[in-house]
C-alpha cells in the first residue's frame, strides 16, 4: 500500500505544571505519522499523553518543542479553526441550543456557504450516520447513541482532511459500543477520510485501527499493526496492556536451526523461534493464554484453579519448579480437578520473545 | 385526587402560598386599592372611590383639584431611561470580569466572589456617601488628579447626572455579576472548543454559542438590576443633589411631604404595569432569540 | 392551650412591669435635643430615657397614626401640632397651669388649636438662614447676594432638599406669604426659583461638611448648622435681609402614652431655664424659656443671627398647615426639580 504521508508529528514535547507546582511532560519527545485513508488509534492508559496529543493536532494546545505538519505546513501558531481538522469529542459538545441539524451544519454556516448547500450536506451527512430526518430535534431529545452520530455527522460535514476522535464510544454501553465500531470503521472506508482515535480500551483499538500506537507516560512504547502489536509487543507494557498474557522470565540455552531452546526458572525448557536470538541471553518470553495446548506438550505443572468463563475457561496453572500461568481453554464436558497435574505445551510460532528481562 | 393526596398537596402549597401572600400579594393589593381612593387630608386615606389619582397621571382631571400634568410620565420615561443605562453599563462591566474571574484559579476566585460580596456588610447610605466624598471637588478623584498633573482645575463630577449613573453602576453591579458569573462558570468549555474546530472565528464563537448560552445569566441580571432601579431615589439624591425628579423621588414625596398617599400608590401601580410590560417584552424577545436559534 | 399562653404572658408581664424602672420614649428629630439634658434628666428622676428619632413631620405622624405605640413624648412643628389635635392624637396635660409656665414667652403660644398651651409646651425654634465662608464669597446679606455667589466667585451654592423650604424662599422673594395658596403666586415663587435653578449644585441637607471642606462656598440651613463651625470663624450665619422662615417645635405628650406620670416630669423638668439653656448651647436654637436666654454661654448670647433681636424677628414667617392646598406646593416642586 503507498499511501502519501498526510500528519507527520516529530520530538512532541508538552509540558504542564501541577498545582503542587512540580512540572511533567504529558508528551515527551512523540514522533507520529498518518497516512492519508489510515485510521490510527492512540492507545494507553489515561495519563498517557494521547488526549495531550490528539489536543495538539486540533491546536487546543500549543507543543513547547517540536512540530505538528499536515500536508506538509507546519501548524504551530494556527489557531484551531483555521486547522482543516475536526474532533469528535468525548462528551460530543453538542450545541444545546441549536437543532440537530443546525448542530451539523455548523461548520458550513460559519464559512458562509449557501443555505440550499448547507441543507444538501446536512441531509446527506446526517444520511451517512443513520439519522436521517431527525435534523429538527434537539440534542436533549435524543438518545446516547444518537447524540454520538450527531457528534460524528457534525465533524465530517465540512469533509476535513483528517478526523480526530476522542475516546467518543465510552459513554456507550456495551453493545451500541461494538455495533459503533463497526459503522466508524466502515465509514472511515466509504469517507476516505484519516481516523486518529483515541481510547484506553485496547479491544476497541484492535478491532478498527489499520494501526495502534500505544502511548506510555508521554512516550511513543510501540507504533505497528494491530497484529503486530498483539503478536509481537516490543516491550513488558504493550504486552500487558494489550490483552491478558503470561510474561516468563527465561534464558536462551541454545539454537537449533530455525528453532530456539529457552530454559524457565524451574528448569523446563520451551521452544520458540530463534530469529534474532543469541544464547546465553536473559529475555522473557510472551505466551497468551489462548496459545497454550492442553493434555500434551513439554511443559508440567499443577492446576490451581479453573474458572468458568462461558465458552472457555480459565485455569490457574503453577508450572513445576516455576512461575504460575494462565491458560484459556475451550470448555468441556470433563474437567481436572484442582490439584491434578497437566502438560501444557505452546506451538513454537506462537511463542514471542522480548529481549527485555523481566 | 383522593382526601390525603389533596391534604398533602395544601401542605407542600401552602406554606408557599401563605409567603407570598403575606410578603407579596397583601401589600400589593393594598397599594392597588389605596391608589383608587381619595387622599386624606393629613395622609393616609378616605374610603371613597377616586380615580383622578390615574386621571393626573393618563390625562383626565377636574382641573380644579387635580390638574393633569404630563411631567408625571416624563418623570417615568427618565427613570426607565437611567434604569436601562444602568442595566447596559453593568453588562458591559459584569460579562468580561465574570469570564476572567470564572478562569481564574480555584481560591482567586473565591476571594474574588467574596469581594464582589464585600459591600453588602456596609450600609447602602454610607456606600453612597463614600462615593461622595471620593468625586467632591476637593475629593479623592480630584486630589489624585490634580497630584498627578493630569488636570489643572478640579473637574465638577459630584451632582452631574454622570455621577447619578456611576452611582447607580456601583450598587447594581454585584447584582449583574452574580446570575452572569453562574451562568459563564457552568458554561461547558468543549462547546467552545467545538465552535472553534468547526471552523469559527472568536467572534462568531461568541455571538452563536457563548452569548446564546449564557443568555438566561444576562436576562436573570439584567432584570435583577432593571427592577429596583427604576425605583431607586437614593442615589439621585446623594450623587446628583435631587436636581432630576425620578420616580422614586416623587412616590417618595407623596408619601411623606406631600402626604397623598393615594396618588404616590397609584404612580407605583404606574411604574410597576410599565416595569411588567417592559420585562414581558424582552422575555419574549429574549426567547424568540433563543428559540430561533 | 390559648389560656396556657394568655396566662404565661400574663405572668411575663407581670413580673416585667414589678421588675422595671420607670421609662420614658421620646420621638424627636435626629440630633434635636442635648444628649446631656436626657442624663440630667435620669439622674434627677431615676426614670430611664429611650430615644427615636425621625426626619419629617409627616414621617413621625403616619407612624403615630398607623398606631405606633410606646411613644410618649413626640416634638411636632407648631402646623403639625395643630393637625395632631384636630386629629385627637395628643394629650392634654396642663402644663400652662405650672408656676414654672410664667418662664414662656407668649410670643410662642402660637398653635391656633392650643392657643393656651394646654396640650403642648413650646420647646425649641429657630430660623432658615444662610451659612457662607466669609473668605470666599466677601459679606453677604440676603438671597440676592446668595444666588449672585457662583457668577461672582465661580463658587457653589445648595438649596435644601425641602419643598416647604425652597417655595418659602421663592415666595418670599416674590413678596408673598410663605402660606400662601394662590396659585397665581405660587407660580411666581416657582418660577423664581426655577430662574435660579441652574446656580445651585445641588438640593441637599448634607451641605454642612462640604461648607466646611470648601466645596461649597455658601448653604441654604437651619441655624443649628452653628455647631459644626464653632472654630470655623471664616463660615458665617445670616438670616437673609428679604426674609426668612422660622420653625418653633413644642413638646407634645400622646395620647395613648403609656408612662404620662414620667411624661408630665419631663414637661415640668424642661420648664426650668437652666435646663433649656443646656439645650441651647449644644443645639444653638432659640429658646421660649425668656430667664433660660441670660443662662446661655456668651457666644451664642450676643449672635444677633442666633439670639435674634425683635426687629429681625418681624422679617421671620413661620409655616402653616395648607390642608389641600399642599397640592399647589407639591405640583410647584414638580415643576422646579424637572426643570432643566
Amino acid at each position: 500500500m503507498s499511501r502519501s504521508r498526510l500528519l507527520d508529528i516529530r520530538a512532541a514535547r508538552r509540558l504542564f505544571t501541577t498545582p503542587e507546582g512540580k512540572s511533567f511532560a504529558a508528551l515527551d519527545g512523540v514522533d507520529l505519522a498518518v497516512d492519508e485513508g489510515e485510521f490510527v488509534t492512540l492507545l494507553g492508559p489515561s495519563g498517557c499523553g494521547k488526549t495531550t496529543l490528539l489536543r495538539a493536532i486540533a491546536g487546543f494546545e500549543e507543543l513547547d518543542e517540536g512540530v505538528i505538519r499536515l500536508d506538509g505546513a507546519d501548524l504551530s501558531g494556527l489557531p484551531p479553526h483555521r486547522r482543516p481538522v475536526n474532533t469528535v469529542f468525548q462528551s460530543y459538545a453538542l450545541f444545546p441550543h441549536m437543532s440537530v441539524a443546525r448542530n451539523v451544519g455548523y461548520a458550513l454556516e460559519v464559512q458562509g456557504a449557501p443555505r440550499a448547500e448547507r441543507e444538501a450536506e446536512v441531509a446527506a451527512a446526517l444520511e451517512k450516520v443513520g439519522l436521517a430526518g431527525l435534523g429538527t430535534r434537539r440534542p436533549a431529545q435524543l438518545s446516547g447513541g444518537q447524540r454520538q452520530r450527531v457528534a460524528l455527522a457534525r465533524a465530517i460535514v465540512a469533509k476535513p482532511r483528517l478526523l480526530l476522535l476522542d475516546e467518543p464510544l465510552s459513554a456507550l454501553d456495551r453493545n451500541l459500543r461494538q455495533q459503533m465500531q463497526f459503522e466508524l470503521k466502515d465509514l472511515q472506508h466509504r469517507l476516505g477520510i484519516a481516523f486518529v482515535f483515541v481510547t484506553h480500551d485496547q479491544e476497541e483499538a484492535l478491532t478498527m485501527s489499520d494501526r495502534i500506537v500505544v502511548l506510555r507516560a508521554g512516550k511513543v512504547e510501540q507504533a505497528a499493526p494491530p497484529r503486530e502489536i498483539y503478536r509481537h509487543p516490543k516491550t513488558r507494557f504493550v504486552a500487558e496492556f494489550i490483552g491478558e498474557t503470561n510474561l516468563l522470565p527465561a534464558r536462551v540455552e541454545g539454537i537449533s536451526g530455525a528453532q530456539a531452546l529457552l530454559s524457565l526458572p524451574g528448569g523446563q525448557s520451551l521452544q520458540a523461534e530463534a530469529a534474532g536470538l543469541e544464547p546465553g541471553r536473559t529475555v522473557t518470553a510472551v505466551l497468551r493464554p489462548t496459545d497454550i495446548t492442553l493434555g500434551t506438550g513439554d511443559l508440567a505443572g499443577t492446576l490451581l484453579r479453573a474458572d468458568f468463563m462461558g465458552a472457555d475457561r480459565h485455569l490457574r496453572v503453577a508450572l513445576e519448579g516455576g512461575p504460575e500461568i494462565s491458560v484459556i481453554a475451550r470448555d468441556t464436558a470433563v474437567l481436572p480437578q484442582p490439584g491434578t497435574r497437566l502438560h501444557l505445551g505452546c506451538d513454537p510460532a506462537l511463542v514471542h520473545v522480548m529481549e527485555e528481562p523481566t | 385526587m383522593t382526601h390525603r393526596d389533596r391534604l398533602h398537596l395544601w401542605g407542600l402549597l401552602g406554606p408557599v402560598t401563605l409567603f407570598l401572600g403575606v410578603f407579596f400579594l397583601i401589600p400589593l393589593l393594598t397599594i392597588a386599592l389605596y391608589s383608587i381612593l381619595t387622599p386624606g387630608l393629613y395622609g393616609g386615606v378616605e374610603w371613597a372611590f377616586y380615580h383622578w389619582n390615574y386621571g393626573r397621571i393618563f390625562g383626565w382631571a377636574d382641573g380644579i383639584d387635580e390638574v393633569f400634568e404630563p411631567v408625571y410620565l416624563q418623570i417615568l420615561a427618565r427613570s426607565l431611561g437611567l434604569a436601562l443605562t444602568t442595566v447596559l453599563l453593568c453588562l458591559a462591566i459584569c460579562y468580561p470580569v465574570a469570564f476572567w474571574v470564572a478562569w481564574l484559579p480555584q481560591r482567586w476566585r473565591m476571594l474574588f466572589l467574596f469581594l464582589i460580596a464585600l459591600p453588602f456588610f456596609a450600609s447602602l447610605i454610607v456606600r453612597l456617601y463614600a462615593w461622595l466624598l471620593i468625586l467632591k471637588p476637593s475629593g479623592l478623584l480630584n486630589t489624585v488628579l490634580l497630584a498627578t498633573g493630569l488636570i489643572s482645575e478640579p473637574l465638577d463630577l459630584l451632582y452631574t447626572p454622570s455621577a447619578v449613573v456611576l452611582g447607580m453602576v456601583y450598587i447594581f453591579l454585584p447584582f449583574m455579576f452574580l446570575p452572569l458569573f453562574a451562568a459563564i462558570d457552568t458554561l461547558d468549555a468543549a462547546l467552545i472548543e467545538a465552535s472553534a474546530d468547526l471552523g469559527a472565528k472568536p467572534w462568531q464563537t461568541f455571538l452563536k454559542v457563548i452569548f446564546p448560552m449564557t443568555l438566561p445569566g444576562v436576562v436573570a441580571g439584567s432584570v435583577i438590576v432593571f427592577i429596583p432601579a427604576v425605583g431607586n431615589f437614593i442615589v439621585p439624591d446623594i450623587l446628583g443633589g435631587a436636581k432630576g425628579l425620578m420616580t422614586g423621588n416623587l412616590i417618595e414625596q407623596q408619601f411623606l411631604s406631600s402626604r397623598n398617599w393615594p396618588f404616590g400608590s397609584a404612580l407605583a401601580m404606574v411604574v410597576m404595569a410599565v416595569v411588567l410590560g417592559a420585562l414581558t417584552i424582552f422575555a419574549t424577545r429574549a426567547k424568540k432569540a433563543g428559540g430561533a436559534a | 392551650m390559648k389560656k396556657a399562653i394568655v396566662l404565661a404572658l400574663s405572668c411575663l408581664v407581670a413580673g416585667t412591669a414589678a421588675r422595671a424602672e420607670e421609662t420614658l420614649a421620646l420621638y424627636n428629630w435626629g440630633d434635636y435635643i442635648n444628649p446631656a439634658v436626657l442624663t440630667k434628666f435620669t439622674e434627677e428622676t431615676g426614670i430611664k430615657v429611650t430615644l427615636d428619632t425621625y426626619s419629617a413631620n409627616e414621617e413621625m405622624l403616619a407612624k403615630i397614626q398607623a398606631g405606633a405605640t410606646g411613644y410618649d413624648i413626640v416634638f411636632p412643628s407648631v402646623w403639625m401640632q395643630d393637625i395632631m389635635v384636630k386629629l385627637d392624637l395628643l394629650e392634654q396635660t396642663n402644663i400652662n397651669a405650672d408656676p414654672a409656665f410664667a418662664n414662656i414667652d407668649p410670643a410662642f403660644l402660637r398653635s391656633k388649636e392650643d392657643p393656651q398651651s394646654s396640650y403642648c409646651l413650646p420647646y425649641a425654634w429657630g430660623t432658615v438662614g444662610i451659612f457662607y465662608n466669609e473668605n470666599v464669597t466677601g459679606p453677604i446679606a440676603g438671597w440676592d447676594d446668595f444666588f449672585a455667589i457662583p457668577q461672582k466667585t465661580g463658587q457653589k451654592i445648595t438649596l435644601l432638599d425641602d419643598m416647604r423650604e425652597v417655595l418659602g424662599m421663592g415666595l418670599i422673594m416674590t413678596g408673598h406669604s410663605v402660606n400662601s395658596t394662590d396659585p397665581a403666586e405660587l407660580k411666581e415663587a416657582a418660577d423664581y426659583v426655577t430662574a435660579h435653578k441652574a446656580e445651585v449644585t445641588a438640593f441637599t441637607y448634607e451641605s454642612m461638611p462640604l461648607l466646611l471642606s470648601g466645596d461649597v462656598a455658601a448653604a441654604h440651613y437651619f441655624v443649628g448648622g452653628n455647631m459644626f463651625f464653632v472654630d470655623h470663624p471664616e463660615i458665617k450665619y445670616i438670616i437673609p435681609k428679604e426674609g426668612a422662615t422660622m420653625y418653633q417645635e413644642n413638646i407634645c405628650v400622646l395620647k395613648d402614652a403609656p408612662h404620662k406620670e414620667a411624661a408630665q416630669k419631663f414637661l415640668q423638668f424642661y420648664l426650668r431655664p437652666e435646663i433649656a439653656a443646656l439645650n441651647v448651647s449644644q443645639q444653638f436654637n432659640g429658646t421660649p424659656n425668656r430667664p433660660a436666654n441670660d443662662l446661655t454661654p456668651d457666644f451664642i448670647k450676643s449672635n444677633p443671627n442666633i439670639n435674634v433681636p425683635a426687629e429681625t424677628l418681624a422679617r421671620l414667617q413661620i409655616f402653616a398647615d395648607l390642608g389641600k392646598a399642599l397640592k399647589l406646593y407639591d405640583r410647584a416642586w414638580n415643576a422646579i426639580r424637572t426643570a432643566q
